[in-house]
């Protein structure tokens, strides 16, 4: 027992320590290099001058909570569009499933950046989206380019495939007799979906949302692209850090305070969402 | 009367048949089991009455009521389910407490009934465990519990026994007896053990590719098969076929083509017609003395041995026929060796006729 036991760690230590030389040791070296002094702020390091720096302007806290409410904004559309997707494609039969799995995936094969090029030609002002209501006087000039509204709507579009397609095998794991035993009970539709599929389906909720969160969070295309530099977030800013600054430090106690705000997101999530987990 | 009605149902699924036209009647108060190798269509049948799969055709009705396009949230029907289907984020109480709270019962009443579920099906103490915490049989239990406390017009059971040891299963059968038993609740369980079924059953019905062959008491399916698929596949068989040499009513002559000529009984005969006899094999004797009583005795070598435990199985030849004999493993009995020479006997009622 004890010998199974260290041959699975012997088997497990290359990818181990792949994992620790690939992700851990740019970590460390980042996190180490935001604890030193900069141009701009000097000190002795190592010290935590520069996230207290960063956490004492407004407009740096104005940045970190744009960045954080984009992603709860993002996360909150994209979870029950993902739901009713992935309801709808578990009721289509094979081959149409394997099409429309193909279909969201395609996104993701693209690569964001063809996409968010494609929402900048379709939200600007005069595009054939909203041109053609605009001249017919029907709205106003919505100016969706440069606004949060405009990220926001490209992060949906990007975070949706990896929710369809978390909530769906969450879905899919349900045993077909659960609803028939909740039928034969007397349940109807909105019971067994208040009863049955929603509670039973939680756990893919949750990772839906830990995903879709922390994509939004960290991701820089959409915000750089389609909300510039009045919507900094805080990879936008690290980026401006790093290119029209070149404070470096600085660049990474920012980087180092969007990991600790995903963490202790996903924590705060996790929390939320896992009291109705049961059992 | 909750009495239940298939008149003439079918089912189609692409490219095949499931349920082929079948009309059945499930009477007041009966346990009734649906009988059939897999594929058969029981479960489909099943299914159509719970209302989780449409009839193409024909229709169904329930207490007088026909139920054929009823929702099966509507009909008041309890299922137990192979897998039990137990909610797991549910406790014992609350899987069971279930269905009273979609009718929108008060929480006291719902309390008491599933205290009187759980003492029914004997498992007082333990509503606050989830399922995943229980043993098989527990589930089961729990899961013929939540059927039955929305008291159900009629309870289905789709081969619930199949998920648990052969002890627990024949436990759970007199147990699962006892309580349809005690609240005279109308029920159908479907199985492919026909040991179950005999067991169970007030009357089996059995089924073969979607149709319905014979339903009837657990001993007439056994002693009096109406079709040549029931008499096959209800028991240990042996048959045995040949062509109809001299028919006199309902009993015939059947010449195998070794030579041996075979007496029995059977329906719709004809001298000169291809036709099989079917011999169960603990009806058939088997003894070093000449049955002179048996109208059918033959001389035989045994060829192979089986020790059954309860029973000892001898195949033996006679005259390029091969035929299985059963025998209680009981000193009473006289025991063989393969190579031995013996006489193979049976009675012409044992032995049943069908034409084809």
């Amino acid at each position: 027992m004890n010998a199974a036991r260290t041959l699975h760690w012997l088997l497990l230590l290359p990818s181990l320590l792949l994992l620790a030389l690939l992700l851990g040791l740019p970590l460390a070296a980042m996190l180490a290099r935001s604890l030193e002094p900069n141009v701009l702020l000097s000190f002795t390091g190592p010290a935590l001058d520069n996230y207290a720096y960063l956490l004492s302007r407004a407009y740096y806290l104005q940045v970190i909570w744009r960045t954080l409410r984009l992603a709860a904004e993002t996360m909150l559309i994209a979870i029950p569009l993902g739901y009713a997707a992935a309801m709808l494609l578990q009721g289509l039969s094979g081959r149409a499933g394997n099409l429309a799995i193909m279909g969201l995936t395609f996104p993701i094969l693209a690569g964001p950046l063809t996409v968010v090029l494609g929402w900048m030609a379709l939200l600007a002002d005069g595009g054939p989206f909203l041109g053609p209501l605009v001249e017919a006087g029907l709205i106003a000039r919505p100016r969706l380019l440069g606004s949060e509204a405009g990220v926001v709507i490209s992060l949906v579009q990007f975070v949706l495939p990896f929710a369809v397609l978390t909530l769906y095998t969450g879905l899919r794991q349900i045993q077909p007799p659960m609803h028939e035993a909740a039928r034969s009970l007397g349940a109807g539709a909105l019971s067994r979906f208040w009863h049955v599929t929603l509670p039973l389906s939680l756990p893919s909720v949750l990772s839906a949302g830990i995903i879709t969160f922390s994509l939004a969070a960290s991701s820089f295309i959409s915000p750089h692209y389609l909300g510039g530099a009045g919507q900094l977030t805080l990879t936008t800013l690290v980026s401006q850090f790093i290119m029209a600054t070149f404070n470096a430090e600085l660049a990474a106690a920012a980087a180092g305070l969007l990991l600790l705000l995903m963490l202790g997101s996903v924590v705060a999530l996790t929390a939320a969402i896992g009291r109705f987990i049961r059992p | 009367m909750p009495e239940l009605v298939l008149s003439h149902v079918t089912r189609r699924f692409s490219g095949h048949t499931a349920v082929d036209d079948l009309s059945l009647t499930v009477r007041d108060g009966e346990f009734v089991c649906l009988l059939g190798p897999s594929g058969c269509g029981k479960t489909t049948t099943l299914r159509i009455i719970a209302g989780f799969e449409r009839a193409d055709a024909g229709s169904l009705t329930l207490d007088g009521a026909d139920i054929t396009a009823l929702p099966p949230e509507k009909r008041e029907i309890g299922v137990v389910f192979q897998s039990y289907a137990l909610f797991p984020h549910k406790t014992v109480a609350e899987n069971i407490g279930f269905g009273l709270k979609m009718r929108g019962r008060s929480r006291a009443e719902i309390a008491t009934a599933v205290e009187q579920a759980l003492a029914l099906v004997r498992l007082d103490g333990l509503g606050g465990r989830y399922p995943r915490a229980l043993s098989g049989g527990q589930q089961q239990r729990v899961a013929l519990a939540r059927a039955l406390a929305i008291r159900p017009r009629l309870l289905l059971m789709d081969e619930p026994l199949s998920n648990l040891d052969a002890q627990l299963r024949e436990e759970m059968r007199v147990e699962i007896r006892r309580i349809q038993h005690s609240l005279g609740i109308t029920a159908v369980l479907v199985t492919h053990d026909q040991g179950e079924a005999l067991a169970m059953a007030d009357r089996v019905a059995v089924m073969s590719q979607g149709r319905l062959q014979q339903m009837a008491a657990p001993a007439e399916i056994y002693e009096a098969p109406a079709t040549a698929f029931v008499g096959h596949f209800i028991g240990q068989v042996n048959v045995l076929e040949g062509r109809l040499e001299q028919v006199d009513g309902r009993t015939g002559l059947l010449a195998l083509p070794g030579g041996l000529k075979l007496a029995g009984a059977g329906q719709g005969l004809a001298a000169g017609q291809a036709a099989r006899a079917m011999v169960k094999q603990e009806r058939i004797a088997l003894t070093r003395a000449e049955p002179t009583g048996l109208p059918n005795r033959f001389p035989c070598r045994v060829v192979e041995r089986t020790y059954l435990g309860g029973g000892i199985a001898y195949r033996c030849a006679a005259a390029g026929a091969s035929l299985t004999a059963l025998l209680p493993n009981h000193p009473l009995f006289e025991r063989f060796a393969p190579g031995d020479a013996a006489w193979l006997g049976w009675t012409a009622a044992d032995c049943t006729i069908f034409p084809g």
